[in-house]
């Protein structure tokens, strides 16, 4: 598409504006604030419309602020531009909204096709969109190429940002919005919603908290279960209730029957009690003159009287014993003789118990003596075993203060150095294996171009060549045709003289047949004569075309033969070429160049690494030597302590050993110490016991010659039998006991005597005052004698019968009455009246029944009562299963729809990730191709290869260098980095316009970092690209005019 | 002769299904109490000779005995106004169920087996005849058995089962007769239970038949205002009058957000959709057609406005973002192969549930290009 007229009927600043663009590069001219940006506003909005999006009607921001100023209701324009296809298309669109319409005519056809594009759902024709092959934000964002962008760049990391904005342009036409930052953006939100892994995130913890329910549910049917079956025993236990009270309500209405059997049987009672008791009253009068007789003396009469008489047997039973024991107390003096004055001397207790503790202390001080002795002994032979141990283990006090460190930094030094050898033959083995792999990486290449002394110059050679040969082919291929026109003109020529000479002859043989006939007519001969005259020169042409043509063909020939000879004339540095080309498998000799530019770069690599490896050989072999100077110091040190090494595979074993010999060492250090001093000690604690034991048995011999005083004294001879005092003494208590038994029955007897004596006297006494109790007791009843005490006592106990009797009555009466009175019996009787339902039962068994029946219910009652509360309590503890599954519900429909939101993300991203994918790698080598070659134009040739992997990572490769650098931001100044993305910008449209229609660039001045040079040639860039698509650059500065006159290019002004 | 009818309250229901959160539940079981509570104070006010409750009293799986302290209570504080219950399929009258095992007041009167019982209501000309479900199915069906002497006494009947002339669509029938079976000379009012909707059934010999429908809704397929019914009976003849019995209605309503642009308007609209009673209305709004971008990252905005003014709100975002896919998907980019993939797939995608999961993915995506968020159900905002 190339636009060529623009009509901004009014459009912001412009009213009644016209503008006519170049079909190629067109400058577009103005200061600051003149409307540069309005005229590429008015293209996009021509194009596109005004609205927010593809689906909303409502327009976008810069709707109000494009109104015109001068004639706000007349918003509106035209634009015509013409397809590729050569058909000249023209808009017109009212931008107001209460008129708003666009019209598309086609002038080629001469017809309007408005109707003929399908709309978007914002209602806008989609004819831009049909013809450009582009939507609208492609066309903004991508075909648009502004100063500000750029001057954003430069700054460290520049490629990168390059890469964002070309990944965001490539990858949703917007100046950001890349498939990196939208799959970032959706990792986001998948963690958002939680992985499986995760553990607080919404979905997880959903997981979790429905796993919880499910088990909290499981514990609650357990518990409706246990609930159900309480109910049903609570059931049963009300049911037994019931039944209980039921049967005690039975039981209290026969006991209500009984009860009034038992109020008439006690009423009749009661009538003849009455009765008997006025009777027994009658006698009671009679005798109430015995009324007071004491007969409660009766009994102490009767007493008194025994008692004398008991008093008086038992004096004289004591005194015949007493007589009895006399006599046998003399026949046992008798019978012990004079061992029964002797006086029997005891060895004091105390005395006893000492002998026994010191025989006990004088036994442990020689236990001890022995022990110590013991000790003292084994004490020595540790100190012996001790310093031979030591004579034995290495001397560590020689070695280090504190060998275990010393050990471990002697070996941490070691192994420093071992991993700076090991490290440095890493590196060694690393450049090797890249030498290696470089050399097997060159020896295809090598085996292409050894064929070739120079292969770049003769490519440049052989590309020369082919220039040449490609002029000299077109020129040749000119004249070719310009040989087989003229040939052909000449063969057409000749058979159309051909044909006159015929006609010319026959004319001719026509006239001079009518000569024959009519010789002397002179206008017969002057026609034969003309007639002759143009068969003369139809012959003469016909011969010179003949020739002419002749000369065109055998110069055909030759051209053809040039040609011919023009391909061979590449000959041998073409089938070379081509041979390499070939055994490289590529297509193109610019891959075959490439190749070589890979092999000259892999080539310097090669040869710095070449340079490397030397360099880490040597750093390797220095520490190796240096590794060995240490092992064999490590080695000394080890021999010293106790561990000899041979190897260093042998070095955690030998620091085991030397670590374990240090220790014996230790050990056997401590125990020499601690057992040197500990004979002496015992020697001391030796005789101490000894001077202990010299006490005790001095004492012990002092004692024990008291004790054996006591015994002779005593006349115990025997004593001087034992050796040990002792035994001496315990034979003596049991010599001592046995005397005191034989002398203690004579004694006994003595003391029994005088305890007779002292009873005689007591029954004497008591034998005189009873007799004076009996005397009292016969006054106070006026009686003299016993016999008379008697008579008048009897008729006392009658009339005591009689009251006794009467008082019987009384309370039998009160007993039937049992609290009623005889009036209210009578009464309740009289009511009452008719019969009494018969209960065969006893009130007893019934009463006991009801308790037994009461106690039951009580019992109930109570178990009812604590079931209650049991399921109240567990009711209590735990939830209902409704507010559980309601839970459940509700979380299981969060899960799904987290669920269902997690699904959709992690497609998206896949389908993101995907297609980007595909995208990147599809447009990644052209892509690269055509920037390398803007780039390549814009730096005259200094920087020509911008790499372009399939993500669209973006290297440079850096001039006079085999570098390929991706953070260039240190070697390439700003301008150079707005140079490289402008020609990744064009690079992307010219793509685009390569699939269709070509698309045409706005540019706002983007050289602002551009040098003279390098704008001149940017400038002779963009009019070569002219031939492709239009470019219309809008710009404000000088230099770029200058610059765009330079390759005349057309300048309008603002 | 003035009765109560009112049928399948199904207290203690359980409402996992309804798609609100476990406080919903709560609430809804203590509605349903107040709704009983409200239709027996009606009855002792008025005064009923009698309530008639045909079935699905309770949900016999899940009763509480707080529940059913409650219903004792209940009912002994509208002494002497006799209560009759003829158990249905969910309160069936078994061995366990609490219509046995447990006490109930003196005016209470509960139908206990699966043949036509009668009751002579206290103090009133009336005699009442009913039957319990034993099971969760009744082991026979005593509908067209029920014998009504002419012994001058006004006699209704109270029943749970299904008339299958006007059997409505998936309701399972239960006890199925036909109103001509059922009713029966000198029968004034057959009080019936089992279908939710409130209906009336034509039949011969002048008996008034009735399904009262439940006093509550239980979900949203039962939605609008729910009744229970006064019956007057005199000579014979009924005469009966529905009541509204709840506060609470269910309202589901599906709303096209397409003309709309900005979230307040979407608020406006989804509260006109509940009449003006947004407060005692628990709603179920499923937005469809596009939301404009002006206010669809409001939705949380506009849920939380509308929830704060209506009693329960379970609103189901189906709106499209405003955009062209079609014309997105032309883009020579990565969004525009990405869309492509994503239309081409909704186009081929075998059922409902991989559409969604498609044009989520769709939403998902885009939203990421554009660096959008994006709010999802369950999800903090990140601010």
């Amino acid at each position: 598409m190339r636009i060529e007229k623009l009509w901004l009927d009014g459009y912001g600043r412009f009213s009644g504006k016209d503008l006519e663009v170049a079909p190629g590069f067109q400058i577009i001219v103005g200061p600051n604030e003149q409307g540069k940006s309005t005229v590429r506003n008015f293209i996009g909005d021509m194009l596109y419309g005004q609205k927010k999006n593809a689906a909303q009607a409502d327009h976008d921001d810069g709707y109000e602020l494009r109104r015109p100023w001068r004639h706000p209701d007349k918003y509106c324009g035209r634009l015509l531009y013409r397809l590729d296809d050569g058909r000249e298309i023209e808009v017109q669109r009212n931008f107001d909204e209460r008129h708003e319409v666009v019209r598309i005519f086609d002038h080629t056809n001469n017809r309007e096709i408005t109707a003929d594009f399908p709309r978007l759902r914002n209602r806008e024709p989609m004819f831009a969109e049909q013809h450009l092959g582009v939507p609208k934000a492609v066309f903004l964002h991508t075909a648009t190429i502004n100063h500000f962008t750029l001057e954003n760049l430069g700054d460290a990391g520049a490629l990168s940002q390059i890469r964002e904005k070309l990944l965001s342009l490539a990858d949703s036409a917007e100046v950001a919005g890349s498939a990196d930052t939208a799959l970032t953006v959706i990792e986001g939100r998948i963690a958002q919603i939680g992985r499986p892994t995760a553990k607080s995130r919404p979905l997880p913890a959903a997981r979790a908290r429905l796993n919880e329910l499910e088990r909290e549910k499981g514990r609650v049917e357990i518990v409706c279960r246990e609930l159900s079956d309480l109910e049903y025993h609570r059931q049963e236990l009300r049911r037994a209730l019931a039944d209980a009270r039921q049967r005690r309500t039975t039981i209290d209405d026969k006991l209500r029957v009984l009860d009034k059997a038992d109020r008439r049987k006690r009423l009749n009672e009661a009538e003849a009690l009455h009765v008997e008791i006025d009777e027994v009253t009658q006698t009671c009068f009679a005798l109430s003159a015995y009324r007071d007789f004491p007969l409660e003396r009766e009994g102490d009469l009767q007493r008194g009287a025994n008692v004398v008489a008991t008093a008086r047997t038992q004096l004289e039973r004591t005194l015949s014993e007493r007589a009895q024991l006399q006599r046998e107390y003399e026949l046992e003096r008798e019978r012990l003789g004079p061992l029964a004055d002797i006086e029997i001397k005891s060895v004091p207790e105390d005395m006893e118990r000492k002998l026994v503790e010191m025989e006990r202390q004088i036994g442990e001080t020689r236990a001890r003596l022995e022990q110590l002795q013991i000790e003292r002994n084994a004490s020595a032979e540790r100190h012996a075993s001790a310093r031979e141990d030591l004579e034995n283990l290495p001397d560590f006090s020689h070695l280090a203060d504190d060998p275990i460190a010393w050990l471990t930094r002697i070996v941490s030094d070691y192994r420093v150095v071992a991993q700076s050898r090991d490290k440095d033959q890493s590196k060694l083995e690393r450049v090797q294996d890249q030498v290696a792999a470089i050399e097997e990486r060159l020896a295809k290449p090598e085996g292409i171009f050894s064929a070739f002394e120079d292969f770049k110059s003769e490519a440049e050679a052989y590309e020369e060549d082919q220039r040449h040969v490609a002029d000299q082919r077109m020129e040749i291929l000119t004249r070719i045709d310009r040989f087989r026109i003229d040939a052909e003109e000449h063969e057409d020529f000749i058979s159309q003289m051909r044909m006159l000479a015929i006609i010319v002859g026959v004319v001719f043989v026509a006239c001079l047949v009518a000569l024959l006939f009519n010789f002397d007519n002179l206008g017969i001969k002057i026609a034969l004569g003309c007639a002759a005259l143009f068969l003369l020169i139809s012959l003469l042409w016909l011969l010179t075309s003949r020739l002419k043509s002749a000369e065109a063909r055998n110069k055909l020939v030759e051209a053809e033969s040039r040609l011919n000879k023009l391909d061979s004339n590449l000959g041998e540095r073409r089938e070379r070429i081509a041979e390499a080309v070939k055994r490289a498998g590529y297509d193109t000799v610019r891959e075959l160049e490439a190749l070589f530019e890979r092999y000259e770069h892999d080539r310097a690599e090669l040869a710095i690494l070449l340079r490397q490896m030397d360099e880490q050989q040597q750093a390797a072999n220095d520490t190796i030597e240096q590794a060995q100077l240490e092992f064999t110091r490590l080695q000394e040190h080890f021999a010293a302590a106790g561990a000899p090494i041979a190897s260093e595979d042998d070095i955690p074993v030998a620091m085991s050993q030397g670590i374990a010999r240090y220790q014996e060492y230790r050990d056997a250090k401590r125990r020499a110490s601690e057992n040197r001093d500990k004979p002496a000690g015992f020697d001391s604690q030796i005789a101490s016991a000894r001077e202990d034991l010299e006490i005790l048995e001095m004492e012990e011999r002092d004692v024990a010659l008291t004790a054996r005083r006591i015994m002779r004294e005593s006349g115990f001879r025997e004593e001087a039998t034992f050796t040990s005092a002792l035994s001496a003494v315990r034979n003596y208590q049991l010599r001592c006991a046995q005397l005191r038994e034989k002398r203690g029955r004579i004694d006994l007897l003595q003391e029994q005597i005088q305890a007779l004596d002292r009873q005689i006297e007591r029954e004497e006494q008591e034998l005189e005052m009873e007799d004076d109790r009996l005397k009292t007791c016969l006054e106070e009843a006026g009686a003299e004698s016993i016999e008379q005490w008697r008579e008048r006592a009897e008729k006392a106990r009658e009339y005591s019968a009689a009251w006794s009797r009467r008082q019987n009555l009384q309370q039998q009466l009160d007993s039937a009455l049992r609290g009623d009175d005889l009036d209210t019996l009578r009464r309740e009787a009289r009511d009452n009246g008719g019969d009494v339902v018969a209960v065969t039962q006893h009130p007893g068994d019934l009463k006991i029944e009801r308790d037994l029946l009461s106690a039951e219910v009580d019992d109930l009652t109570q178990q009812e009562h604590e079931l209650h509360i049991v399921i109240t309590e567990k009711q209590a503890a735990s939830r209902t299963l409704n507010e559980i599954e309601e839970e459940e519900a509700e979380l299981e429909r969060r899960i799904k729809s987290l669920d269902f939101e997690l699904r959709a993300a992690a497609y998206a991203a896949a389908v993101i990730e995907e297609v980007a994918r595909d995208r990147h790698a599809r447009i990644a080598p052209r892509l690269a191709s055509l920037a390398s070659g803007y780039l390549s134009d814009i730096t005259g040739g200094a920087y020509k290869e911008l790499n372009i992997s399939r993500d669209l990572r973006i290297t440079i490769r850096i001039p006079e260098t085999s570098m390929a650098d991706e953070d260039p931001q240190q070697r390439l100044s700003q301008g150079t980095v707005d140079q490289v993305y402008f020609a990744l910008r064009m690079a992307l449209i010219q793509g685009m316009s390569e699939a269709g229609e070509s698309i045409p660039m706005l540019l706002d001045d983007p050289f602002s970092n551009y040098d003279d040079l390098r704008l001149a040639r940017s400038m002779r860039l963009l009019s070569n690209m002219a031939g492709r698509c239009q470019i219309l650059l809008f710009t404000c500065r000088d230099d770029v005019v200058r610059a765009a006159q330079n390759v005349n290019a057309p300048i309008l002004e603002l | 002769m003035r009765l109560i009818h009112t049928a399948d309250l199904h207290l203690d229901a359980c409402y996992a299904r309804a798609g609100f959160d476990a406080a919903f539940g709560r609430e809804r079981r203590a509605g349903l109490r107040a709704v009983l509570t409200r239709i027996l104070q009606r009855a002792a006010e008025w005064p009923a000779d009698a309530v008639l409750i045909a079935g699905d009293l309770f949900d016999l799986e899940r009763i509480s005995r707080d529940t059913i302290g409650y219903l004792q209570n209940a009912f002994a504080d509208i002494s002497p106004v006799t209560v009759l219950i003829a158990p249905g399929n969910r309160d069936p009258f078994t061995s366990t169920s609490p219509y046995a095992a447990e006490t109930w007041p003196e005016n209470v009167r509960i139908f206990s087996r699966p043949e036509w019982q009668q009751f002579d209501v206290p103090g009133a000309n009336l005699t009442v005849h009913g039957f319990a479900f034993d099971g969760a199915d009744i082991s026979r069906n005593p509908f067209g058995a029920l014998a009504i002497p002419q012994d001058g006494r006004v006699h209704v009947a109270v029943a749970h089962g299904s008339e299958m002339s006007h059997t409505p669509r998936g309701k399972a029938p239960l006890a199925p007769f036909a109103a001509s079976a059922a009713a029966k000379p000198g029968l004034a009012y057959l009080a019936l239970g089992h279908y939710h909707e409130t209906r009336s059934i034509d039949a011969p010999h002048g008996t008034a038949m009735h399904y009262c429908g439940a006093p509550e809704g239980h979900g949203f397929e039962e939605t609008g205002p729910r009744h229970y019914l006064e019956v007057q009976v005199e000579r014979d003849v009924a005469r009966v009058e529905r009541k509204i019995a709840s506060d609470v209605v269910y309202a589901a309503h599906t709303l096209d957000c397409s003309p709309f642009e900005s979230a307040q308007e979407v608020v406006e609209a989804i509260l006109d959709k509940t009449g003006g009673q947004a407060n005692r209305t628990i709603l179920r709004i499923a937005l469809i057609g596009t939301a404009s971008p002006a206010w669809q990252g409001d939705m949380e905005s506009i849920r939380a406005q509308v929830a704060r003014r209506t009693l329960a709100l379970d609103l189901q975002d189906n709106t499209e973002l405003l955009e062209d896919y079609n014309a997105l998907g032309r883009e020579q980019t990565s969004l525009g192969s990405f869309i492509k993939r994503m239309n081409d797939e909704l186009n081929d995608a075998p059922d409902e549930d991989r559409r969604s999961l498609v044009r989520r993915a769709r939403q998902v995506g885009l939203a990421a290009y554009r660096g959008r968020d994006l709010p999802a159900a369950g999800l903090p905002r990140e601010d």
